[in-house]
C-alpha cells in the first residue's frame, strides 16, 4: 500500500508546486514508485515545473469521471524511471471535486504507488480539504516571513479537523519545509530563523531549502532543481526525499552565509 | 559584526519584532478558530437553546485539562 503525502500551505506562492515536483523526482531517484498528482484543479502549473505539458492528454477529471482510465491518463517521465505525473483539469473548476470520486483515485493510486504526493491548491478553499482528506502525512510548506508563517498555522489546525484519518482516530503526520531561506538576511536579524519558526507552529521539521536563483531558471526550461548540479535548493530538495524515504540525512546548516560561501568555493574548483 | 554587537542586537532586529508579533497573531488566531465552522455551531446551538429558554448570549471556550480537551459552553440567561 503507498503512502500518501498532501503538500500543503496557507499562503499561495510560497513553492508547494516545485516543493512537489522535486520531492516526487528525488523518492523516484531512491527507487520508489513515485506519482505527483496536481490537484489545483483549474490552474494546472505542475506540468509546465516538470516539463511534461506537451504530453498531458487526460486529466485528473477524465479519470475521477470516468472518460479515461488511470493508466490512459498517467504520464510516465521519460527522464526518471518511477516518476510518474497525473495533471490537473485547466477548464473546470474545484467544485467537480467529489469526496467519492476522490476516494476511489487515491485507493487507486496506493495500489499501484509507494509514494503519492498531492499537489494541493492554496489556502483553505475548495481544493484543500479533498487534498488533506485521505492523507496519510501532510508537508507543510512555508516561507520564513509573517504571513506564511500565520497562513501555515491556520492550516496546521485545519488538518486533523478535515483529515479522515485523524477521525478514525489515526495520526496524521504533519512536517514541515521551510523554502527560500536567506542566509544573508538571517545574519543580519531580518529574516525569521528556523528555530523560531518551529517554536511559533510546533511542528517537525523535514527540511530547509536555501533561495537559490536556479529555481526560477528550473521552471522557465521545465527541469527541476533536483535535477541541477550543485544547486543549493537541489541538494536540499534531495536530502528531504532521502528522509522521506526513511534514510537518516543530517540536517544542513543553509542558514549562515559562511558555511555557503565555503561550499560555493569548493563547488567553483570544481567547474 | 562581533559577538559583543550580537549581543544587543539580538532584541531589536526585525526578525525578533516578526517573532513577537507572530507568537500574538497565532495565539487569537487559535483561540478564535477552536473549530471549523464554528460560527455555524454557535448560530445552531443558540436556535435550540431559545425553544427551550430565554438567553442572551453563549460562549464557546476551549480548554486543555490534561488528558481531555474540554469545550466550554457558557450560557447567559436573560434575567
Amino acid at each position: 500500500m503507498g503512502i500518501v503525502f498532501a503538500v500543503i500551505s496557507g499562503k499561495g506562492g510560497v513553492g508547494k508546486t516545485t516543493t512537489s515536483a522535486n520531492l516526487a523526482i528525488g523518492t523516484a531517484i531512491e527507487g520508489k514508485k513515485t506519482v505527483v498528482v496536481d490537484f489545483d484543479i483549474g490552474q494546472r502549473n505542475l506540468d509546465m515545473i516538470l516539463g511534461l505539458e506537451n504530453r498531458v492528454v487526460y486529466d485528473i477529471t477524465n479519470v475521477m469521471d470516468g472518460d479515461a482510465t488511470l493508466s490512459q491518463a498517467l504520464i510516465k517521465d521519460k527522464r526518471q524511471e518511477n516518476l510518474y505525473f497525473l495533471a490537473a483539469s485547466q477548464t473546470k473548476d474545484k467544485s467537480v471535486l467529489d469526496r467519492e470520486k476522490v476516494k476511489k483515485l487515491i485507493d487507486q493510486l496506493k495500489e499501484e504507488f509507494d509514494y503519492i504526493f498531492l499537489d494541493s491548491p492554496a489556502g483553505i478553499e475548495g481544493g484543500f480539504e479533498h487534498t488533506i482528506l485521505y492523507a496519510d502525512n501532510v508537508i507543510v510548506v512555508v516561507n520564513p516571513e509573517v504571513s506564511s508563517i500565520r497562513d501555515a498555522d491556520r492550516v496546521i489546525g485545519l488538518v486533523d479537523a478535515k483529515s479522515h484519518k485523524a477521525k478514525e482516530g489515526e495520526r496524521v503526520g504533519k512536517f514541515l519545509v521551510i523554502t527560500r531561506i536567506d542566509p544573508d538576511l538571517i545574519e543580519k536579524g531580518e529574516m525569521i530563523s528556523t528555530e523560531d519558526i518551529l517554536d511559533i507552529l510546533s511542528i517537525n521539521l523535514l527540511g530547509k531549502v536555501p533561495e537559490d536563483k536556479r529555481v526560477i531558471d528550473a521552471s522557465n526550461t521545465g527541469k527541476p532543481v533536483i535535477l541541477h548540479e550543485s544547486s543549493p535548493a537541489g541538494e536540499a530538495y534531495s536530502r528531504i526525499a532521502k528522509r522521506l524515504c526513511g534514510i537518516d540525512v543530517p540536517f544542513v546548516d543553509v542558514e549562515s552565509p559562511e558555511v555557503r560561501g565555503f561550499l560555493q568555493k569548493i563547488t567553483g574548483l570544481f567547474k | 559584526m562581533s559577538w559583543f554587537g550580537n549581543l544587543f542586537k539580538k532584541e531589536t532586529t526585525s526578525a525578533h519584532i516578526a517573532k513577537d508579533r507572530l507568537m500574538i497573531a497565532i495565539a487569537t488566531d487559535r483561540q478564535n478558530s477552536l473549530i471549523p465552522n464554528m460560527d455555524e455551531m454557535r448560530a445552531e446551538i443558540i436556535r435550540v437553546l431559545e425553544k427551550y429558554i430565554c438567553i442572551n448570549d453563549i460562549e464557546i471556550k476551549k480548554e486543555n485539562k490534561g488528558e481531555v480537551d474540554l469545550l466550554e459552553i457558557e450560557v447567559i440567561m436573560k434575567k
